[in-house]
């Protein structure tokens, strides 16, 4: 039972409370800090990258070794407060609480040290044990700041560590500090914030009208001011706790103080403040930051749109000069050498296996890898970009664009990595907070043409149309984005009524980025997508192997022939016969196959041949017609499998689904027709 | 901060504006680069309200308008941070210009 008249100091208890676990750390803080650094620097590649369960919100849990005994830590989501604004936020809490780990470490930043209290004045009011840890204590010498650390732990009552986690200083002194709170060797006096005096009062009495209701593990003082602060998901659990005239006096009270959040908020700056009298020296007034003069141009409205013009051009750069020739590399001398050497093993084998592991497994699985570097090299540059804080203003600089599609500017960069591949824009829409806009941006992502697509696009556009072969990719590439653009209105106001999520994001200071931390991401995203889209890529790669093959072991004859032959009228719609359909539904496994379909079904292996034989037997209209539908088609197995981790579930896989198949048969029927009327 | 304390004592019932009529309320979206202004209400729903609120706008608190054109998103810096704001966002966030 709650105790109703708790003491106004507590002495906090710092017994172990995991008998017989490893003792369990907790990283909290806003996003922008530094404590995935931090995270990063103490676990190194001891850490697990998963989801929290239900969610889609990243969730790493590592393990490290210190004085001899190792400890857990867990990386909470990054939070500006604790209230249940966002599901981020609802975890943080919902883990300190529930979880009760031995010691939370609150990373702050000593170069907006005001701001990244307020996080500190929520942790502080709650039971568990608090070291706060000071980063980027360089950037705040570098801005002017001077910080006096002992005042600081003084004036909080729990220990104050200096870092600067990208340099990896202060580490040490920190696991000192931790290890001393683990073993209790430091008493810690938390001063708490309070409430603006005008509502102490309505504190009070809520919090004797809930006394003996309060579900553990909520504290019965901390509930009370949730509930002032307007949290939503502890005003519905204490609305079907209490007894409904309890409650009824309760939401009378919360009436008349519907102001009580900017009250709470306001005591807890107030403490802040008292806090920062004491302890910081400002800079000088008039002192121009670094990060004041690179956004003088980073978000100006013209010259920033040439940065990130500048800035894209330069992605796209490295991407060809560095990924085409190693993807190039890893096709001839990976996957076509594991394929003559499987060949060459399996001589005796009976064909039917040697082309099943030969072309349904390497061939399969040869995608996949050939993948890999295009995959890293845009996840290194995102990574980078976010890292050295510029994603802020690329999604500044495009909000008014987005707009149109009632997503905001962070939707930008996800989308923009899908003309490379549509697999890291999925992946990438994490960086969206809100999970409307994130969810438009993963069903939308794939109408981006991606390279491979182009690369059907303009072996087929150069056979068939010479010259104008560059503007009809430009005009294939234009239609797609149009798609986009229209799918997204229509999903958005579909699926969310057409609401628009707030945008309100924090500009962060430039700083240097810490390529650990990148090269960490680069390999865990990396890791994530071989091991999730690899297997699914496997398997649809031996279902279509066996399609092809099954029963007589010709492509002419198989049941995916018999499919396309099935479907056939529906691909006379839009022009096809049966092996342009056959062609289309192979590039499902990867985009480029259609093209590979296209020389067995015509059995011409060299391409020269393959693109007469082409446009001896197909109009331009029906070219126009299939390079449509290739680009609309439906997402390839790897987006596929993205999607659906992204998303959380096949269902928005299978929205995605009939989405591109409806929009590639509508679209390409009608480019068809036209193209023909107009005599092509 | 002088405004930081005289704020905290106004309750809800008077709005601030009777307190000195001249003073007039207006959004943030209308304070142009370069002007400060102090925070004074936000009309919106309790989503935004928390979010802002934790990003530091609280009554009292001083804005500085980083950058506004007139249209599209805006920055401002507060509580030594700075922060994107939205036209739409903006316009719901009532301010009081201080004096330059």
């Amino acid at each position: 039972m709650n105790d109703c008249h708790p003491a106004d100091v507590a002495v906090q208890k710092t017994e172990l409370r995991s008998q017989g676990r490893l003792p369990l750390i907790a990283l909290a803080g806003q996003p922008n800090m530094g404590k995935s650094t931090l995270f990063n620097l103490l676990t190194g590649l001891n850490q697990h990258v998963g989801n929290w369960p239900g969610k889609t919100i990243e969730r790493r849990e590592g393990t490290f070794h210190d004085n001899g005994r190792s400890l857990r830590l867990i990386d909470l989501p990054g939070t500006y407060s604790l209230t249940a604004n966002s599901p981020e936020e609802l975890i943080a809490r919902e883990f300190i609480l529930r979880e009760q780990p031995d010691l939370v470490i609150a990373v702050v930043s000593a170069a907006n040290l005001e701001r990244s209290l307020y996080l500190v004045a929520e942790l502080i009011s709650l039971p568990t044990p608090l070291v706060v840890a000071l980063n980027m204590m360089d950037v705040a010498e570098m801005e002017g700041y001077r910080i006096d650390v002992d005042i600081l732990q003084a004036a909080l009552g729990v220990p104050v560590v200096p870092l600067v986690a990208t340099r990896a200083q202060g580490v040490r002194e920190l696991l000192q500090v931790v290890d001393q709170v683990l073993k209790g060797e430091r008493v810690l006096m938390p001063r708490l914030p309070e409430i603006r005096a005008d509502h102490q009062q309505a504190l009070k009495d809520i919090q004797n009208l809930i006394c003996g209701y309060v579900p553990p593990p909520y504290p019965l003082e901390w509930t009370a001011l949730k509930l002032l602060e307007g949290d939503a998901e502890l005003t519905r659990l204490m609305q079907e706790t209490l007894p409904p005239e309890r409650w009824e006096a309760v939401h009378d009270l919360l009436r008349a103080h519907d102001d009580a959040l900017l009250a709470v908020a306001s005591g807890r700056y107030e403490w802040i403040n008292r806090v920062m009298r004491a302890a910081v020296a400002r800079p000088p007034v008039g002192q121009i930051s670094l990060t004041e003069r690179l956004d003088r141009w980073a978000t100006h409205p013209v010259l920033g749109f040439a940065i990130l013009a500048l800035i894209l051009g330069a992605v796209f750069w490295v991407t060809f000069t560095l990924g085409s020739p190693l993807q190039a590399w890893l096709e001839t001398h990976v996957v076509e050498g594991l394929a003559t050497l499987a060949a060459a093993g399996l001589a005796s084998a009976p064909p039917w296996l040697q082309s099943l592991v030969v072309d349904g497994i390497i061939g399969g699985v040869g995608s996949v890898i050939t993948f890999v570097p295009i995959l890293a090299i845009f996840f290194a540059a995102f990574g980078l970009l976010e890292d050295v804080g510029y994603m802020a203003r690329a999604a500044y600089v495009m909000d008014n664009f987005m707009h149109l599609m009632g997503l905001h500017g962070k939707s930008f960069l996800p989308l923009f990595l899908g003309f490379g591949c549509n697999v890291p824009a999925v992946m990438g829409t994490r960086v969206i907070d809100s999970w409307s806009a994130r969810l438009v941006t993963i069903l939308i992502a794939p109408f981006i043409p991606c390279t491979a697509r182009m690369a059907v696009v303009a072996f087929l556009a150069g056979a068939f149309f010479g010259q104008s072969a560059t503007l009809v990719s430009w005009g294939l590439a234009l239609l797609s984005l149009a798609m986009l653009v229209l799918s997204g209105v229509m999903l958005n106001g579909l699926l969310f009524k057409g609401k628009r999520s707030a945008f309100i994001m924090e500009m962060p200071l430039y700083h240097i980025p810490n390529w650990r931390t990148i090269a960490l991401l680069v390999w865990q995203r990396t890791l994530a997508f071989l091991k999730k889209a690899g297997t699914v890529i496997l398997g649809f790669s031996m279902l279509i192997w066996l399609l092809s093959t099954l029963p007589g072991g010709e492509l002419e004859n198989s049941f995916l022939a018999m499919f396309g032959k099935l479907v056939e009228p529906i691909g006379r719609w839009m022009g096809f016969d049966w092996r342009l359909t056959v062609a289309l539904l192979t590039s499902f496994l990867a985009k480029e196959n259609a093209i590979a379909t296209l020389s067995v079904v015509f059995g011409s292996s060299e391409e020269g041949g393959l693109s007469q034989i082409l446009v001896a037997t197909y109009s331009p209209a029906v070219a126009l017609s299939f390079l449509t539908a290739t680009m609309l088609f439906i997402p390839c197995a790897a987006t596929l499998a993205a999607i659906k981790q992204e998303a959380g579930s096949w269902r928005w896989a299978l929205v995605n689904i009939a989405l591109m198949l409806a929009l590639s048969i509508g679209v390409s029927s009608l480019v068809f027709w036209l193209a023909k009327g107009w005599g092509w | 901060m002088p405004h930081e304390t005289r704020r905290s004592r106004l309750s809800r019932e008077s709005a601030p504006q009777n307190e000195n009529p001249s003073e007039q309320l207006l959004p943030l979206s209308e304070l142009e680069s370069g002007q400060q202004a102090t925070f004074v209400e936000l009309r919106g729903g309790w989503g935004m309200k928390g979010r802002i609120t934790s990003l530091g706008f609280t009554p009292g608190v001083s804005i500085l308008m980083i950058q506004n054109y007139g249209w599209g998103p805006l920055i401002v810096e507060v509580r030594g941070t700075r922060v994107a704001l939205g036209r739409h966002e903006a316009n719901r966030i009532l301010v009081q210009r201080s004096p330059s």
